[in-house]
């Protein structure tokens, strides 16, 4: 699927599309340059299952994971920032492989700074963010 | 009364002996090792690089900050246990606890802010309560009603990036160096003003919130309709005018929120503390400004066992074998 859109409102939208897709257990790979709207999309994402929490960037932490309460099938999102981690490796040791569950989704920004990364998981989706002509257009484009 | 402080939060390993005599506080060493040089080549700190670092050095860097003192001469032992890198803070909570029961002292557990809120203590006998504290690091930026010791209400914070964050990210996509505080400040001491302009998010709303991360997209717009060249050229500007913009905001925000809540003091805390053009700006205020030394500016261990003598002092119970690491800890 791929989207044009020219503002953050319809960035907003196409989350919350998204997230009516998603029955937990999903690996999300976001990739994306510095400023394009990463986690802006995981904060959208995690509002449309009620996640009440404002998600914030979790560079500095890394980690970090968040409860929903309307949707039944996902339970728990869990935001990770591969900004700052070299290899598969780093990622396994900070133990991602522990919120991996069927009632949980598990969402990776920076994922093209982690070789192998699509190994992690067989229901992976990735969602690319790329800059559009104007200031405030985005190129979207959602693989499953 | 002698506290040993423990700090492995993030990048540095830090130990300090503090001396509590009265009113009088005594830092009697302040050991730092920081892995600065190591995260340089990534651009950023890398947790499990962090945390075997952490491990190769802690009882060295303890060993060093007791000086000539026997760990028997140690009144009270305290040690970070977050917020931060998980595996990181596991290093820094697991040595404070064997430490403290082989040689049978108490240990508490140190909130990391609240450690940064108190820094100015150790250099500022006279703060007075009610005071704001604004919090401003690679990982926080916040603002904190501070009631007395152990009494604190968060009042704002920021929804995106920290400030220190927003440094980095900002020094990343001009080709600076890691960390970009220094370096961002560096570039924008070359000039006395600018022609970028960039918006000030949030200035004008009534809460005590902050937000980066539209700062960091406006500068990324300013340097894509740059060729390399003129980027080179203009960097010093686009710093200057970053910078600007971010005081601005901190500055409004900690005056808006002193006003409000009648405080008698406003206190600095945290590594982006010892950028000088904050400094200055904070100290035209109308309100006694309290800043930490330079020496506790960025994270140490000192403030550590300032912060754990103050918690000692209010539950007297030792923790050792109830703290455990959390990275998201809230004050």
């Amino acid at each position: 699927m791929k989207y044009k859109i020219k503002s953050e409102k319809e960035m907003q939208n196409i989350a919350k599309e998204f997230a009516k897709i998603l029955c937990g257990g999903e690996l999300i790979l976001l990739y994306g340059n510095l400023g394009v709207g990463k986690t802006f999309f995981v904060r959208e994402l995690a509002k449309a299952y009620g996640v009440k929490e404002n998600v914030k960037s979790p560079t500095f932490n890394i980690m970090k994971c968040y409860k929903t309460v309307k949707e039944e099938k996902v339970k728990k999102i869990c935001h990770i920032d591969a900004y700052r981690i070299n290899s598969l490796n780093d990622l396994l040791d900070i133990g991602v492989e522990d919120y991996m569950d069927s009632d949980s989704i598990v969402i990776i920004e920076w994922a093209e700074r982690v070789k192998g990364i699509d190994k992690l998981s067989k229901k992976n989706i990735k969602i690319k963010i790329d800059y559009g002509k104007k200031d405030n257009e985005r190129d979207i484009e959602i693989n499953q | 009364m002698k506290i040993l402080g423990i700090e492995s939060s993030c990048d540095e390993t830090a130990s300090s002996l503090l001396e509590v005599k009265g009113k009088n506080i005594k830092v009697l060493s302040n050991v730092i090792s920081s892995q600065i040089n190591i995260h340089k080549k990534y651009g950023g700190v890398v947790p499990e690089v962090a945390a075997r670092r952490h491990t190769e050095v802690i009882f060295d860097i303890i060993k060093k900050a007791l000086l000539k003192n026997n760990i028997k001469d140690v009144d009270l032992i305290a040690v970070t246990n977050g917020p931060g890198l998980a595996t990181s803070l596991r290093v820094g909570v697991l040595a404070g606890q064997s430490i403290a029961s082989l040689a049978k002292k108490p240990l508490v557990g140190v909130n990391h802010i609240e450690a940064h809120l108190l820094s100015p203590f150790l250099n500022n006998k006279n703060i007075k309560f009610p005071a704001i504290g604004l919090i401003v690091s690679g990982g926080h930026t916040e603002l904190i009603l501070i009631k007395d010791f152990g009494k604190y209400k968060l009042i704002g914070e920021t929804r995106d990036d920290a400030v220190g964050e927003a440094y980095d990210k900002v020094a990343k996509m001009l080709g600076l160096r890691y960390p970009g505080g220094p370096e961002v400040f560096a570039q924008a001491e070359k000039v006395s003003k600018s022609d970028i302009v960039l918006p000030r998010p949030m200035i004008n709303t009534k809460d005590f919130d902050f937000s980066f991360s539209g700062l960091k997209t406006a500068v990324l717009y300013v340097i894509k309709k740059m060729d390399k060249k003129q980027i080179k050229k203009m960097t010093p500007q686009i710093c200057y005018e970053f910078q600007q913009a971010v005081l601005d905001v901190l500055i409004k925000k900690t005056k808006n929120s002193a006003d409000k809540y009648k405080v008698k003091s406003i206190i600095i805390g945290g590594g982006v503390s010892a950028n000088k053009r904050l400094r200055e700006a904070l100290e035209n205020l109308d309100y006694p400004v309290y800043l930490p030394n330079m020496d506790y500016t960025g994270d140490n261990a000192s403030m550590i066992a300032f912060a754990g003598y103050k918690k000692w002092q209010r539950i007297k119970k030792n923790e050792v074998l109830k703290i455990k690491a959390d990275a998201n800890l809230k004050i």
